[in-house]
């Protein structure tokens, strides 16, 4: 896999690698890439697609309010709070 | 029961089944409740549920998994949570927590809740079956699982993994006790939309398989080891002389779902584990100046290599001029698949094949594999999981170095009785001859 | 060289329902930070969507009212970012199958009439906020927002112009309103749009390179927006200056637009079908059932008024522009008012009263049982239109019963003459120097036996009546 597609993958999944770890997930890539030849070269024509389960119907909620949770509850596990908020490094505009 | 013998076995336990145990659970359990292990990707009301991953060490949710609430209301009690792969994407050599050993022989790996259940730690576990892995870790850790037809148990409460086929099933010494389990947590429920309407299920099924037709997948025989591929077979003579009709198919559609089975999970894993930024809960870096750095250290220090390589493919395979040629065409596999199926199942009940080419894996093995996806191993659980069908396992035959192998059997969705029939019919006959 | 603009507008709207669209979280982003906010909304793993039932009505009502074609079968894709204010790392909204396609809206231009493509119209779920604190140096992320409602309304690229994009939104808004989609209140962000502006030579069929300015919520913004863009193309065009494709911002300081990302279509957002969610399914019925359901639109309101009431059009443009006021317009005409009257009324005074209390046209609350009961004892005169004002100020107030009130504060209109004329009577009679000055054609005198009239009868007189008696009875 090149370089420049490599980062790429890894960039938009927001991972820090190390070189070891660059070297040996590009070669998993590789082998993944390769195990995926024949679906890419498979002729689909116009096969339908499959994109839900057998037996799905369209499901509604009601609109209607429900509180479960306090605001507590969803702040519990923040690394870091400020003013009942999740707190991060000043994101530029 | 003894607690207290229990409560020191489950301590003295040298195969890492057990990422958490509950001894207290455990100790104020009523008389007549069932112990039962989660899996570690099922979440637990304000306890640390973490799927395997250093990214939720910390993480303790608000509410629980439906599926937990039901066990729970049926009378089962949770002691502890079960080892898994991160997030539930391969087997437990990839946990952050180690692997875990095969109680038969730690040189093999196998999965918590097997592990669990083998050992008699619990008499079942709750798991979640992804892509027929942890189906197949059960049948090869020696213990019987069933995994129903998809959207009968709700998946609210799932760490999700492979949201388009992933199921809770039960994992147990035998096949009523996981069937038993599946049952009190099955049926509608309006917070999962994907799930079924029927509001209860009844999976008491009597042992008997006279005049039911079962089919052995040629194609999945042929990829296994002859030891595996014989026990198949004494399989297939024991059902018969129970009564049942055997015959031989090839899925010739199937050839490609174990690719079109990676690109989804690739993709929809991928997806799945974006949430876990460290901005809202479990491991933020503690070196970052700014945003970015938040984002890749904390997600680079804390995700796995297994998991970061499916990640990758995932967005690999969803970018813009690849979404035709892999993603896209995986989800018209899938429709082949089930066509296929849906017309084998027209003139046949049940589907029986090896559920591995061999034995459980060494973990030398394991740890040196790159992609899990490509593994021979999980092409014999690919077109099952696809098409969202109910599958019975169970370990059968024993290998060379005493560890089990596994079959599995699968039926049309909504026919989840079948497989239970010819599982509990295997269980019940005597084995011909000894080790395969 | 003669150029031409071309823009496009994406607007988001965001619906009025009481919850959000795919938990149960109530949709109030004003709240205290993070009070409105689930497991879900926030980012836990392990929860599942299930869409809000009135979503899809208020997308199809949005549809209907903007001449769509509603697909019968639609459904939810995930799109996939990094960003704090997004808490799941994707948004759910349509990308292959969106609810509506292939709509108009018509405005009024100065040369006449003109259709407005909708390309198409999508349900997603908006995404949180970010306060930033530059002392502390970091942003604070609420998720109040996260998984609010929206439909994104993408205009083909009509406009020729900015007068054009405010019809539009104009249109846009009081439609939307109407149909109780949305609020639309821009100033609160419940309405936002984007602006895809380019620039080519007139009569030239290729597009220029294009540019987008995000999230402009006024009027005036939009306008001064346009003006610079279009004045920076023609710049870059005719200085033979690259123009780059990219996301720009508005700074509403400066009045200038500058470079913020790159457009759209160099960021890959990985979009797939959210395998959570099953298609949305949209029968005759249902669409039946929404359209029975709209009230009467604007454009037909005002109609109306101006044929059947021969209200003039701009009052009648000024009625309908609220959907509130419209409403009490309405009930009060068919419990009896005259039309022409109650609007006048409305119009004037019940603004005038809601502007002093801090409330827009759509805040306002009057009972129109109450303004009919007025205008009736006005139109029989029983009631000065002064002391008329004095009531309706006190229906707007306090919801006073205005018979009641009239009686408690004597406004009552001396209806019987002869008691009027006696009292002028004594007034001429107690005043001989007024009189005689009025005999010798001083005609402030009149004024001062009027002021002692009026003084006597507490302002309950009728002017009109009282001069002509006085005129009367001195003519004697």
């Amino acid at each position: 896999m090149e370089k420049e597609q490599f980062a790429k993958l890894a960039s938009f999944n927001k991972f820090a690698l190390t070189p070891a770890e660059n070297e040996r997930l590009s070669a998993a890539l590789d082998t993944a890439l390769d195990f995926l030849v024949p679906l890419r070269d498979w002729q689909a024509g116009d096969t339908p697609l499959m994109v839900y389960a057998a037996g799905i119907a369209p499901v509604y909620r009601t609109d209607r309010v429900e509180k479960i949770f306090s605001r507590e509850q969803i702040l519990a596990n923040a690394p870091e709070e400020a003013e009942h908020c999740f707190a991060v490094p000043r994101v530029a505009d | 029961m003894d607690k207290e013998k229990q409560l020191q076995r489950i301590s003295a336990d040298r195969c890492n089944s057990l990422v958490q145990f509950y001894p207290a659970a455990l100790q104020e359990m009523p008389a007549d409740a069932v112990a039962i292990v989660v899996d570690d990707n099922l979440i637990q009301r304000d306890t640390v549920c973490a799927a395997g991953s250093h990214m939720l060490y910390s993480f303790r949710p608000p509410f629980q998994a439906e599926a937990i609430t039901r066990a729970q209301a049926a009378g089962y009690t949770v002691i502890g949570r079960a080892n898994i792969g991160e997030f539930n994407m391969a087997g437990s050599e990839t946990s952050w927590f180690g692997p875990t050993l095969h109680p038969q022989d730690t040189a093999h790996l196998t999965s918590g809740a097997a592990a669990a259940v083998a050992q008699g730690f619990a008499e079942a576990a709750l798991i979640v079956d992804a892509g027929g892995a942890n189906l197949r870790q059960a049948a090869l850790g020696g213990c019987s699982a069933f995994r129903p037809t998809y959207g009968s148990v709700s998946r609210f409460g799932i760490i999700a993994f492979l949201s388009s086929s992933e199921q809770i099933g039960g994992v147990a010494r035998d096949i009523d006790t996981a069937a038993a389990l599946v049952q009190a947590v099955a049926g509608h429920d309006e917070k999962d939309a994907t799930s079924l309407p029927k509001p209860q299920y009844d999976y008491a099924a009597a042992a008997d398989v006279a005049g039911l037709r079962i089919a052995l997948v040629e194609d999945l025989l042929a990829a296994a080891g002859a030891p595996a591929r014989a026990a198949t077979e004494q399989a297939a003579e024991a059902l018969a002389a129970a009564g049942a009709q055997i015959s031989r198919i090839r899925l010739r559609q199937a050839a490609l779902a174990p690719q079109a089975l990676a690109v989804m999970a690739a993709a929809e894993g991928c997806n799945n584990i974006s949430r876990f930024d460290g901005v809202k809960y479990g491991y933020r870096t503690a070196n970052y100046r700014n945003i970015e750095e938040l984002y890749c250290r904390s997600r680079g220090e804390a995700i796995g290599e297994t998991a970061k390589c499916l990640a990758m493919l995932g967005s690999l395979v969803l970018a813009k001029d690849n979404y035709e040629p892999y993603y896209r065409k995986a989800l018209q596999v899938r429709y082949l698949v089930k066509q296929e199926l849906d017309q084998i199942f027209t003139s046949c009940d049940l589907l029986l094949a090896p559920v591995a080419p061999a034995e459980a894996p060494l973990a030398a093995d394991a740890a040196a594999s790159p992609f899990p996806f490509c593994d021979p191993a999980h092409a014999f659980g690919a077109a099952a999981t696809l098409a969202g069908l109910p599958v019975a396992v169970l370990p059968y035959g024993t290998a060379e170095n005493g560890l089990p192998f596994g079959l599995q059997l699968f039926a049309d969705s909504g026919h989840d009785s079948l497989p239970l029939r010819a599982a509990k019919a295997l269980q019940a006959a005597p084995r011909k001859g000894g080790a395969c | 060289m003669a150029y031409e603009v071309v823009i496009g507008l994406e607007v988001h709207v965001e619906l009025a329902t009481e919850s959000k669209i795919f938990c149960s979280c109530a949709n109030n982003s004003a709240a205290a930070a993070n009070e409105n906010v689930c497991p879900a909304c926030a980012g836990m793993p392990g929860l599942l969507p299930v869409t809000n039932r009135a979503v899809v009505e208020k997308a199809i009502a949005a549809g209907l009212v903007t001449n769509c074609h509603i697909n019968r079968v639609n459904t939810f894709d995930k799109k996939n970012y990094y960003y704090p204010d997004l808490s799941n790392s994707y948004q759910i909204t349509q990308l292959y199958a969106p609810i509506c396609t292939d709509g108009y809206v018509e405005i009024e231009t100065e040369a006449g009439s003109k259709r407005i493509g909708i390309k198409q119209i999508h349900m997603e779920e908006d995404a949180g906020k970010l306060l930033h604190d530059d002392l502390a140096g970091i942003s604070m992320v609420d998720y109040n927002r996260c998984s609010v409602p929206l439909v994104e309304i993408v205009s083909k690229p009509d406009f020729r112009s900015a007068a054009e994009v405010i019809a539009y939104l104009e249109k846009l808004r009081a439609l939307l309103r109407y149909a109780g989609v949305g609020h639309c209140r821009m100033e609160a962000g419940l309405m936002r749009a984007d602006i895809n502006l380019s620039v080519r030579e007139k009569g030239d069929e290729k597009l220029g390179v294009r540019t987008e300015i995000k999230n402009m919520n006024s009027f005036a913004a939009i306008q001064k927006a346009i003006a610079y863009e279009t004045e920076r193309h023609i710049d870059a065009i005719e200085w033979d200056e690259p123009l780059v494709q990219e996301t720009r911002g508005w700074d509403a300081v400066k009045n200038e637009s500058f470079a913020m990302r790159e457009k759209e279509n160099a960021t890959d957002y990985l979009y797939f079908p959210d395998p959570d969610l099953p298609p949305v399914i949209i029968d005759e019925e249902w669409i039946e059932r929404v359209r029975a359901a709209l009230p009467e639109m604007p454009d037909a309101k005002q109609a109306r008024y101006q044929a059947d009431f021969q209200i003039k059009r701009k009052e009648a443009a000024q009625l309908v522009a609220s959907p509130n006021l419209a409403a009490i317009f309405d009930a009060a005409v068919a419990q009896g008012a005259e039309p022409r009257e109650a609007a006048n009324w409305l119009l004037t005074e019940a603004l005038a009263c809601a502007k002093k209390a801090g409330q827009s046209a759509d805040e306002l609350q009057l009972d129109p049982q109450k303004l009919v009961v007025l205008l009736a004892e006005l139109k029989e005169g029983r009631l000065t239109r002064p002391n008329a004002k004095l009531v309706f100020a006190a229906i707007f107030e306090e919801d006073a019963e205005p018979l009641a009130y009239i009686r408690a504060h004597g406004l009552d209109q001396v209806a019987d003459d002869s008691a009027v004329r006696e009292l002028l009577t004594q007034i001429i009679a107690a005043n001989p120097k007024s009189v005689a000055d009025f005999r010798a054609g001083k005609t402030k005198a009149l004024d001062f036996l009027f002021g002692q009239a009026m003084r006597e009868l507490k302002g309950s007189g009728d002017p009109k009546l009282i001069r002509q008696l006085l005129n009367e009875l001195l003519a004697q």
